[in-house]
């Protein structure tokens, strides 16, 4: 009987296709052992996280960090952002501060709305803070000399430029606070009284 | 040149907009692509082929040198592949004139380049890079465009140079600089002093500027203890019959005025430059109402005029508070002369830009009656989607100033609805008037659309100043998607990743050539892009 059982192996095991089913039965069953059996199943999809928003940084325009001569070759300044953010529904808002000063917390002197749109990470529209030095209306930016502009831009709240949390209800009842996240940039104007604008 | 059917269009939409009598209507030029032909879409400047007059801004990334480069499309395709030049680049010389050897200059030099793109009307470009020429030789990489390059030399008396250029992309242009020689500058030197020879005491600079007031020197301190100053002149400036020599204070509080005097430079300055009497500091006191009687806070008040002895001063800018009142100090008006009143409420406020002429004369103390305000009018539109005629909700509404109304002043900033359009697609902006470009950016895939809206002054009661737009329909929209890549020089650098894309319509929009952005998208990490445009 033995011998029987080892001849039909050793003629089936000459045709090509039965040794590879054959090795294929050998691993299967070897796999088997090795394979944990004990199962844990998770009770519900694990909420997304939200995550940070991005200012496209070689995108920023000026490109250049340090600006002179406003006041006196340039009358006109345009600051733009192009913004990404993974969360694609995340309604994001832009802050612009002229000279803030931590010690004495004010409003943004610009805000400017993000609006999700068609699903994009990036989203397309720029955010953009204009300054007219003939402007008749109160700029910081054109009072002479050294400035710091900076936009913050955030996917929650602001108070004092710090994101302020979401709490989330977990479906377990538990409460998870999401931090909220900010990207900033910054830019130094020198302004000129040098009355080449009029 | 004006196309002959964006005139009849034109012409028949504002006769119609008179038939019916809606004087709240301001819309130009076709109310909605069904007015405009099969394959045409209503644009601000008439009806027209979305395919054509289109073009092309990729900036591909300014942090590396790869600046702006304009693209004429003739013919918009839904697959639009878009092939960059390498950096455009501004090069040359910079040489000390008449010296020996090779005469280059190798302190460090400003290269401040201002100037406009040569394809897209009033798309302004800027560059300005601090460096160390390497014998004499420098290379910028730009954006292309026409530009005024000026080249300042850093911690020098050294005047300033300019020229103008024309880049195109992908092309260097050479721009070489000639400086004078520091022995050969001619030195102007003079006192600035007031009426009574006394100095002026403040913090002052002064320059020197041609006829048509470019600078012909760096701009220098005037010694605050004596009103001594020194400018150094190039020898060709030297030759001139006049310069014009321009005073300015350096602070906004400076209750000093700016001003120009005429001067021979052959036989400099042999008397002192008397700021003449601009009299004593007056502190202007009046409070900012509406048109309702109350009290407007936070508005930004100025002054700006000629006063005594022929300078021209522009205060500082104070905002009222909470009750509508403000102190600003300024100076007395030229005798027979008014000085100019700005006030500018915020954006939240229904009062608008007022300008005013009011009389400042010398006293210590000038008490001016209250300073009522115009209103600002409330714009109400409703925005439809094109597929269905429903309402459009969830529409950016902003409104970019482009002209003036005649004997009002310009807008000075632009507005943007304080939310979306609602469920009904409706909207609302207050508004100074004026001359609007209104963009409406849909939340939905489809393509920003954009009207001009005259924003008339209102007429009665502030209850009445409402300006009631017809209902709007917005554009469809059509994919264009594409590759931006370089032309093969760099074959490290087959495509553009991260690059910023802007499609504009390029027209002439009555009798002035002007860009209408159509859309504005990225690329993604392979070059790709995705936009949405308008289509019929």
């Amino acid at each position: 009987m033995k011998s029987s059982l080892r001849r039909l192996a050793r003629e089936l095991l000459t045709f090509p296709t039965m040794k590879w089913l054959g090795l294929g039965a050998a691993v299967w069953v070897s796999g088997g052992c090795l394979i944990p059996q004990n199962e844990s199943y998770l009770n519900e999809l694990p909420i997304q996280r939200n995550r940070p928003p991005r200012i496209v940084e070689k995108q920023v325009q000026p490109s250049e960090r340090i600006i002179r001569g406003y006041g006196s070759d340039l009358c006109e300044l345009e600051f733009s952002v192009i913004v990404e953010d993974p969360d694609v529904g995340n309604r994001l808002t832009a802050y612009w501060f002229v000279d803030y000063d931590s010690n004495q917390p004010r409003g943004a002197d610009q805000v400017v709305r993000i609006e999700p749109k068609s699903g994009k990470v990036v989203r397309d529209e720029r955010a953009s803070f204009q300054a007219s030095f003939d402007s008749a209306d109160f700029n910081r930016l054109n009072l002479p000399g050294d400035h710091v502009i900076e936009v913050v831009v955030s996917d929650t709240a602001l108070v004092d430029r710090e994101p302020q949390g979401t709490l989330i209800k977990l479906p377990d009842g538990t409460d998870f606070t999401d931090p909220g996240y900010t990207a900033t940039y910054a830019w130094f104007v020198r302004t000129e009284a040098g009355g080449g604008c009029p | 040149m004006r196309r002959p059917t964006s005139s009849v269009l034109l012409a028949a939409a504002l006769v119609t907009g008179c038939a019916v009598g809606d004087a709240g209507d301001t819309f130009i030029g076709c109310r909605g692509d069904s007015d405009c032909g099969d394959e045409e879409v209503c644009f601000p400047d008439g009806c027209g082929d979305p395919g054509k007059n289109i073009v092309v801004e990729v900036v591909a990334n300014p942090k590396g040198g790869l600046h702006a480069q304009d693209f004429r499309v003739d013919d918009l395709r839904s697959q639009q592949n878009i092939e960059l030049y390498d950096s455009a680049t501004l090069q040359g010389q910079v040489r000390v004139q008449g010296t020996s050897s090779s005469g280059a200059y190798s302190a460090p030099i400003t290269l401040r380049m201002t100037g406009e793109s040569l394809l897209i009307p009033g798309v302004a470009r800027h560059h300005e890079s601090t460096l160390v020429p390497e014998n004499g030789g420098y290379s910028l990489p730009v954006a292309t465009g026409r530009y005024t390059v000026t080249l300042l030399a850093t911690g020098s008396e050294l005047p300033p140079v300019s020229s103008t250029r024309e880049v195109q992309p992908g092309r260097s242009v050479m721009l070489d600089f000639t400086l004078p020689v520091s022995s050969e500058l001619v030195r102007l030197s003079g006192k600035v002093v007031r009426q009574d020879g006394t100095p002026v005491d403040v913090d002052l600079e002064m320059q020197a500027l041609d006829d048509e007031l470019r600078p012909l020197s760096q701009r220098v301190t005037v010694r605050r203890d004596t009103g001594e100053f020194t400018l150094a002149l190039p020898p060709s400036a030297a030759q001139r019959n006049t310069v014009v020599l321009q005073v300015v204070p350096t602070s906004a509080t400076a209750l000093v005025p700016l001003k120009q005097f005429t001067v021979s430079p052959r036989q400099g300055l042999q008397q002192p430059l008397s700021m003449g009497d601009y009299g004593e500091p007056v502190r202007f006191k009046s409070r900012v109402l509406g048109r309702d009687g109350q009290p407007v806070a936070q508005a930004t008040v100025s002054l700006l005029g000629k006063v005594g002895g022929g300078g021209l001063f522009r205060s500082q800018k104070v905002l009222t508070d909470a009750n509508g009142f403000f102190e600003l100090p300024t100076l007395a008006n030229e005798a027979g002369n008014v000085m100019i009143l700005s006030v500018v409420p915020p954006s939240s406020s229904n009062s608008g830009l007022t300008q005013k002429f009011v009389h400042v004369p010398r006293a210590s103390i000038v008490l001016s009656p209250d300073v009522t305000c115009g209103g600002r009018m409330r714009v109400h539109g409703t925005l439809q989607k094109p597929s269905d005629s429903q309402p459009a909700a969830g529409v950016r509404v902003l409104a970019e100033p482009i002209d003036e109304l005649a004997g009002w002043p310009r807008p000075s900033f632009g507005f943007e609805a304080s939310r979306t359009t609602d469920d009904q697609g409706h909207f609302e902006i207050a508004l100074d008037p004026g001359r609007y470009r209104f963009d409406f950016i849909p939340a939905e895939d489809l393509p920003r659309v954009s009207r001009i809206v005259t924003v008339r002054p209102m007429d009665g009661t502030p209850d009445d100043a409402v300006l009631e737009l017809s209902p709007f329909t917005l554009s469809k929209g059509r994919r264009v998607t594409g590759q931006v890549s370089f032309n093969g020089s760099n074959p490290a650098q087959p495509t553009a990743p991260y690059a910023s894309i802007r499609f504009f319509r390029v027209v002439d929009v009555e009798g002035k050539r002007s860009a209408l952005l159509l859309s504005q998208t990225l690329t993604d990490q392979n070059g790709g892009y995705s936009t949405t445009v308008p289509t019929r």
